[in-house]
């Protein structure tokens, strides 16, 4: 029989019934449920009182947990309760109050990180080898380039210098200056005056410039003071871009396999000891006052004089 | 219920007054207990504890009578029984059954459970008996003290469905009482 309820998902009244349904009045529902319950017939008396005893007093058992309340609330009126998602029924709300106040605000993973543990050492090495790596490689590149182009910038300047003849020399104009004044105050390679000799070109120029560069390594050092003309040099040095250049544009002239000497044994001691890059402002030396006496004559123009301010002028 | 003193009690709770709040507990927390018996029997204590916890977090903030108070005491319980059930069917627990019995947590016996309140302990069992659905409305409308607007909106029921529910387990309660030779 319905009892003219909507039946669905809240039970349809076929959940174990015992026994016949009883009828139970409106009426007398809603009192039970408001409460009131002297209003309920006498026949209801059972249901009355099991209704009553749902709202019965107290017993020991539901307030024995008042402690662990309290100490709930001293602990969160203290601030060092924040962790609500956790179960606190099994765990003393005193325990995680001691050990919340100085690590509360951090995360687990802050903690872990903070006791020195990292990730393996294996991993961390092998990304440390691997930086030092492309940071080796880029270093190299760097350098490389650098040293690629100053090397390219002093042959590009050397290109459209034009070699002379083996009797030609170039002009005081075209060296600069006169002489090897000129040549010692000359600048650095990027300030180097491009020399505009007008000379011819072709396999025998080419012939002359490895002469030159033989003749110089085979008789290194300076014009006037060893046995090597100094206008040679500076012919050379106008070819190769100035004095400092002489060397690079004869090692790239030469054949690799040429057996020259080092490089420091190509300028005096006044050049930085064959150093091309430093190149001082120095004065030749005087003729006599080399190394080795090659009985040349000088520049005839009275700048051959002491190197580095340490020989003697005339 | 505690009635006319409740605002002050709460305004001496929210100042940090320990005995305020514990009054409140004490006239809360048996309400709440037997709630939780019904809907959550095997954490009831659990869910308990850590609905006071979120309540004491928010009891500054909480503005409203008696009747809203045991509203959001009841409904943050509820939600938290929803986090408990969604929580233990993603990690499931294993059976203590190497565990000794010395090694049990010892809980009130059902003779102290008789001793204290016979007539509250079987009127629980026997509301548990009910429907789910039926059982919490029956709870949330007798133990609570909730009224059924507020009951619906906790359920995200209508009005009405929610009375027709509370009649229905009235009425089978009656019928569990009749059938067990209790005499109607």
């Amino acid at each position: 029989m319905g009892d003219g309820f909507p039946r669905g998902a809240w039970g349809d009244g076929a959940h174990g019934d015992p026994g016949p349904e009883v009828l139970l009045p409106a009426v007398t529902a809603e009192d039970l449920l408001n409460g009131h319950l002297l209003l309920v017939p006498e026949e209801f008396r059972p249901l009355a009182d099991t209704v009553a005893a749902l709202g019965g007093p107290p017993s020991a058992v539901e307030l024995r947990e008042e402690a662990q309340a309290r100490a709930a609330f001293r602990a969160l009126r203290s601030g060092t309760l924040d962790d609500p998602g956790v179960s606190s029924h099994t765990l003393p709300l005193e325990l995680r109050a001691a050990n919340g106040s100085s690590r509360s605000r951090r995360s687990a993973r802050a903690r872990h990180r903070s006791t020195g543990s990292t990730r393996p050492p294996s991993r961390r090495g092998a990304r440390l080898g691997f930086v030092s790596g492309v940071a080796a490689v880029v270093i190299a590149a760097v350098v490389g380039f650098a040293y690629a182009g100053g090397v390219f910038s002093a042959h590009v300047k050397t290109v459209n210098v034009a070699a002379s003849p083996s009797g030609v020399r170039p002009s005081d104009s075209a060296s600069g200056s006169a002489g090897v004044a000129g040549v010692s105050a000359s600048p650095t390679p990027a300030d180097q005056p491009t020399p505009t000799v007008d000379v011819g070109v072709g396999n025998a120029s080419a012939d002359r410039d490895q002469a030159l560069c033989r003749a110089w390594l085979k008789n290194p050092w300076w014009p006037g003071v060893k046995n090597w003309d100094h206008e040679d040099f500076n012919t050379l040095s106008a070819i190769a871009g100035g004095p400092q250049m002489v060397l690079f544009y004869c090692w790239k002239k030469l054949p690799r396999d040429y057996g020259g000497t080092g490089p420091a044994l190509h300028y005096p001691p006044g050049y930085g000891n064959g150093h091309w890059a430093s190149m001082p402002d120095i004065k030749p030396p005087a003729p006599g006052n080399g190394p080795a006496q090659g009985g040349d004559s000088g520049d005839g123009n009275g700048n051959s004089g002491p190197s580095a301010g340490t020989q003697g002028r005339h | 219920m505690v009635g006319e003193e409740f605002a002050a009690l709460l305004e001496a709770a929210r100042d940090n007054d320990e005995e305020a709040f514990s009054v409140l507990w004490r006239d809360a927390n048996p309400a709440l207990l037997r709630y939780l018996r019904v809907v959550a029997p095997d954490h009831a204590e659990d869910v308990a504890a850590e609905t006071w916890v979120q309540v004491l977090r928010g009891l500054r903030t909480f503005t409203g009578d008696e009747s809203s108070w045991r509203a959001w005491l009841f409904t943050t319980a509820r939600r938290r029984v929803l986090d408990q059930v969604r929580h233990r069917n993603r990690h499931p627990t294993e059976p203590l059954d190497d565990i000794s019995a010395g090694e049990v947590p010892r809980a009130p016996g059902a003779e102290q459970i008789a001793m204290d309140n016979i007539a509250t302990e079987g009127a629980i069992a026997l509301v548990s008996r009910l429907p789910e659905q039926q059982a919490e409305v029956i709870m949330l409308r007798v133990v609570a003290g909730l009224d059924t607007d507020v009951v619906a909106e906790m359920l995200g029921r209508s009005p009405g469905a929610v009375r027709v529910a509370a009649h229905r387990g009235l009425k089978r309660l009656a019928t569990l009482l009749s059938g067990a030779g209790v005499t109607l």
